[in-house]
C-alpha cells in the first residue's frame, strides 16, 4: 500500500514536471527538470514490481546515471560553452503557459479515457506518460536554443519509457539495453552537434540555422 | 581467408545465428580498429576489408537461402540473443546494402585520396576542414554494422533499436565536410529523425499491447502467427509505426530532412543514405504491414500506404521540375521512389497480389543500384565544377566525355525507360490503376511520371550540352567512375532477368 501511495506520489511529480518544462525559459531549469523527471520515470518500474531484484535493480540505476547525471552534466557544458542560457524569444507568457500546459492535461486525460486502458500498475501514469510526451513534443517545436530542443527529445522519450512501464511492455534486457545505448548516443550525437553549432555560428540557437531552402530563382540568379 | 572457406564449407541454416551475429559484429570491430590505427592508408584498407569480408559473408549467408528459400526464426527461448532470422525481404535488402556498401568503399578509396588534397573554400568563403578520417572510417564501419542488424532483425523492439542506430551513426558522415550548410543538414536530419523513430518506439509498445492476450511479444514469429489482437491498438501501432519509419523512409511531408541530408553530405554518403538506409526504413513499414495483414487489417495498412505513396510521388514531381541543384534533384527522386514503394505494397496488399513483392523488389534493388551510381557521378561533377547548380554546370559532352555519357546513362535508367528495371514498377502501378477501373490515378501517375522525365530532361540537358556557367579547366578521373559504371550494368542485368522469368 505505501508503495502504491509513493508511486502516486512520483506520478503526480512527473506531471508537475511538465509543467514547470513548458513554463520555464532558462536552458539549465530545462536541463534539471527533464534530468528529475528521469529519475522519476526509472523509479517507477522499480515500484511498479514491488520487488528489488538484481537486473532490474541495475537496469533502473543505469537509467538514472545516465539520465540524471551524465545527460545534464554534457548539457549543462554545452550551456557554458555556448553561453546559451536563456531562449532569446518568448513565444507566449506565463499565463499562456498554463493555457497549454491545461489544453496539454486535458488531450492526455481524455485520449487516456477514450482508449480505454487497462492499465496494470498506476492509475495516471497512462496521462502522465501522453502529457511528457506532448510536452517533449511541444518543446522540439516552440523552443528555438538547440540545448532545448534536445531536453524536449529527453523528455519525449521519459514519457514513452513512462508509457513502456504503464503498459507493462516487459522487452528482453537485451532489447531494453539496446534502446537505452541509443538514447544515449542520441543525446550524445546531439551533443557534439550543438558543440560544432555554437563554434561554427558563435551562437546555439536554431535560428542560425536556416540556410537549407528550396530555391526557386529565376535560372542563372541561382 | 582460410577461417572464411571453412564457413563457405561448413556453413548451414544451424550456425545461422552465430554467423549472423559475426556480420553484425565484425563491422563495428573493425572499425573501432581503424580509429586507433595511425596512417590513413591503414585506414583506407580497413574500410575496404570490412566492406569486401560483409559481402563475401552476406553472399555465404544467402547460399543455403536460395536452395532452401525460408531461414525459420530461431527459438526464442534458447537465447536472449537469438533475434535474427531471414526471409525473402531480409535476404534482398542485405544483399542490396552489402552490395552498395563495396561499391561505396571502392569509390571512397580515391576519392578520400582526392579530398586529403582538395583544400578549398565553401560557398560562402569558408575554407572547408574536412573530418579527420578515423571518423569517417569508423563511422561507416559503424553504420554498416547498424544497417545489418536491421536487416536481420526478426523482434521489432530491435528492429527499433537498430534503425535509431542508423541515423546516428549516418549523422556525423553528413558533417564530412565541416560546412554550415552540412551542420545545418546534419542537425535537421538528428532531429526530424530522431522524433520520428521515437514515434516508433511507441508505435511498438502499442504492437506489443495489442498483442497482449497473446503475451505481448515482439518476435515477428510470434506476431505473425498469434491471431488474437487488440484491433484498435493494432491499427494505431501501425500509424506510430507507419510515420515513424515513414519519416526516415522519406515519405512525404515527413520528408523534409532527406534533400538536405542528401544534397550536404559527401556523395559517398548520399548515395548510402539513398541506396541503402531508405530501404532499410521501408522495412520496418513492410514488416508492420505484414503483421496487420496476418490480423485480417491487410486494407487498413494499404489504405494508407497507397495514401501516403501517391502524395509522396506527386510533392517528388513538383519539386524535381523547378529543381536548380543537381544533388537534390536526385534526392527528390529517391523521394519518388520511396513513394512508388510505398504505393506498391499499399496495391498488393488491397488486392492480395503475391507477385507485387518481386516488384518492390527490383524497384528497391535497382533503385539503389542506379541511384548510388548516380551520387558518385555527382560526387565527381562537384569536384570538377565546385558546385551544385545546375546552371552552373555545362558542356560536359565536351569537357568530362566519360563523366557526361554515365550522367546521361543514369538520367535514361533513373526516369525509367527500358532497359532500366525502374520501368516494371511503373508500369504495373498505371495497368494496375487503369485494370481495378481507378482511371483517373492512372491518368495521374502517367501524369506525374511525365512531368517528373521532363524535370529531369531539362537538367540533365543542360549540364550535359548547355553553354557552361564557369570556366574550368577539368581533368577527369576516369577510375571513379567505375564503380557507377558497374552498378548500371547490374540495374540493366537486373531489367533483362526480371523480362526474361516474368515472361513464363
Amino acid at each position: 500500500m505505501n508503495m502504491e501511495i509513493i508511486s502516486q506520489f512520483l506520478i503526480l511529480a512527473v506531471i508537475f514536471c511538465n509543467f514547470f518544462l513548458l513554463s520555464s525559459y532558462s536552458t539549465l531549469d530545462l536541463v534539471k527538470l527533464a534530468a528529475v523527471q528521469g529519475v522519476l520515470t526509472a523509479l517507477l518500474p522499480l515500484l511498479a514490481e514491488g520487488s528489488f531484484g538484481g537486473e532490474a535493480l541495475a537496469f533502473a540505476f543505469s537509467v538514472i546515471v545516465l539520465k540524471g547525471f551524465f545527460f545534464p552534466f554534457i548539457l549543462r557544458r554545452l550551456i557554458k560553452r555556448n553561453n546559451s542560457y536563456e531562449e532569446k524569444k518568448r513565444e507566449y507568457s506565463g499565463a499562456l503557459s498554463a493555457v497549454l500546459y491545461l489544453f496539454i492535461f486535458f488531450i492526455s486525460v481524455w485520449l487516456s479515457v477514450k482508449l480505454q486502458f487497462e492499465v496494470k500498475t498506476f492509475a495516471w501514469v497512462v496521462p502522465a506518460s501522453f502529457m511528457t510526451i506532448f510536452s517533449g513534443l511541444f518543446l522540439i517545436i516552440l523552443r528555438s536554443q538547440t540545448v532545448s530542443q534536445i531536453v524536449g527529445y529527453m523528455v519525449l522519450e521519459n514519457g514513452i519509457y513512462c508509457f513502456g512501464l504503464a503498459v507493462f511492455v516487459q522487452q528482453p534486457l537485451m532489447v531494453e539495453a539496446a534502446i537505452l545505448l541509443d538514447i544515449f548516443v542520441a543525446v550524445f550525437v546531439m551533443g557534439m552537434a550543438v558543440f560544432h553549432i555554437g563554434r561554427e555560428f558563435n551562437d546555439a540557437d536554431s535560428e542560425s540555422l536556416m540556410e537549407l531552402r528550396e530555391d526557386h530563382g529565376q535560372e542563372g540568379g541561382a | 581467408m582460410n577461417f572464411f572457406l571453412s564457413f563457405l564449407f561448413f556453413y548451414s541454416a544451424d550456425n545461422f545465428f552465430e554467423l549472423s551475429l559475426f556480420l553484425i559484429l565484425m563491422p563495428a570491430a573493425m572499425g573501432i580498429i581503424s580509429f586507433f590505427v595511425p596512417t590513413n592508408t591503414q585506414r583506407r584498407k580497413i574500410l575496404f576489408m570490412g566492406a569486401f569480408f560483409h559481402f563475401l559473408l552476406t553472399m555465404i549467408i544467402l547460399l543455403p537461402f536460395m536452395s532452401e528459400n525460408k531461414y525459420p526464426a530461431i527459438a526464442q527461448q534458447t537465447l536472449l540473443l537469438s533475434s535474427f532470422s531471414c526471409n525473402t525481404e531480409n535476404a534482398v535488402f542485405l544483399a542490396i546494402s552489402s552490395a552498395l556498401f563495396l561499391g561505396a568503399c571502392i569509390y571512397s578509396l580515391r576519392y578520400l585520396q582526392l579530398e586529403e588534397r582538395n583544400i578549398r573554400k565553401d560557398e560562402e568563403g569558408f575554407i572547408l576542414n574536412d573530418e579527420p578520417e578515423a571518423l569517417f572510417t569508423a563511422f561507416m564501419l559503424f553504420f554498416l554494422s547498424a544497417m545489418t542488424l536491421v536487416c536481420l532483425s526478426s523482434h521489432m523492439g530491435l528492429l527499433w533499436a537498430a534503425v535509431e542506430a542508423t541515423t546516428l551513426f549516418s549523422a556525423p558522415l553528413i558533417y564530412f565536410h565541416r560546412s554550415r550548410k552540412s551542420l545545418e543538414a546534419t542537425w535537421k536530419y538528428l532531429v526530424v529523425c530522431s522524433v520520428g523513430i521515437a514515434i516508433a518506439l511507441l508505435g511498438t509498445f502499442f504492437l506489443s499491447l495489442s498483442a497482449s492476450n497473446s503475451g505481448g511479444s515482439l518476435y515477428l514469429s510470434d506476431l505473425l502467427t498469434s491471431g488474437t489482437f487488440n484491433t484498435l491498438w493494432l491499427k494505431l501501432a501501425f500509424v506510430f509505426l507507419f510515420v515513424g519509419y515513414g519519416t526516415k523512409m522519406g515519405l512525404a511531408p515527413l520528408h523534409t530532412w532527406l534533400p538536405d541530408a542528401h544534397s550536404e553530405a559527401p556523395s559517398v554518403v548520399s548515395a548510402l543514405l539513398s541506396g541503402a538506409l531508405l530501404n532499410c526504413a521501408f522495412l520496418g513499414i513492410w514488416k508492420s504491414h505484414s503483421i496487420l495483414a496476418s490480423a485480417g487489417l491487410g486494407n487498413f495498412s494499404s489504405s494508407i500506404m497507397t495514401a501516403f505513396g501517391l502524395f509522396t510521388v506527386l510533392i517528388s514531381a513538383v519539386f524535381i521540375l523547378n529543381q536548380r541543384e543537381y544533388k537534390r534533384a536526385l534526392a527528390y527522386s529517391s523521394v519518388e521512389n520511396m513513394g512508388l514503394m510505398s504505393l506498391l505494397l499499399g496495391i498488393s496488399g488491397a488486392s492480395g497480389i503475391r507477385s507485387v513483392d518481386k516488384l518492390i523488389f527490383i524497384n528497391a534493388a535497382g533503385h539503389s543500384l542506379i541511384k548510388a551510381g548516380m551520387f558518385f557521378a555527382a560526387g565527381m561533377i562537384l569536384f570538377y565544377y565546385k558546385t551544385k547548380k545546375v546552371s552552373e554546370v555545362g558542356e560536359m559532352a565536351e569537357k568530362t566525355p566519360f563523366t557526361a555519357f554515365f550522367w546521361f546513362l543514369g538520367f535514361i535508367l533513373l526516369a525509367g525507360a527500358p532497359p532500366s528495371p525502374l520501368f516494371f514498377p511503373k508500369f504495373f502501378i498505371f495497368k494496375a490503376f487503369l485494370m481495378s477501373g481507378n482511371y483517373l490515378l492512372s491518368f495521374l501517375m502517367f501524369f506525374l511520371f511525365t512531368v517528373i522525365f521532363a524535370g529531369f530532361a531539362r537538367m540533365f540537358l543542360s549540364m550535359v550540352f548547355a553553354q557552361a556557367g564557369t570556366n574550368v579547366e577539368i581533368k577527369e578521373e576516369k577510375i571513379m567512375l567505375l564503380p557507377s559504371g558497374l552498378f548500371f550494368f547490374a540495374g540493366t542485368v537486373l531489367f533483362f532477368l526480371f523480362f526474361y522469368f516474368s515472361r513464363g
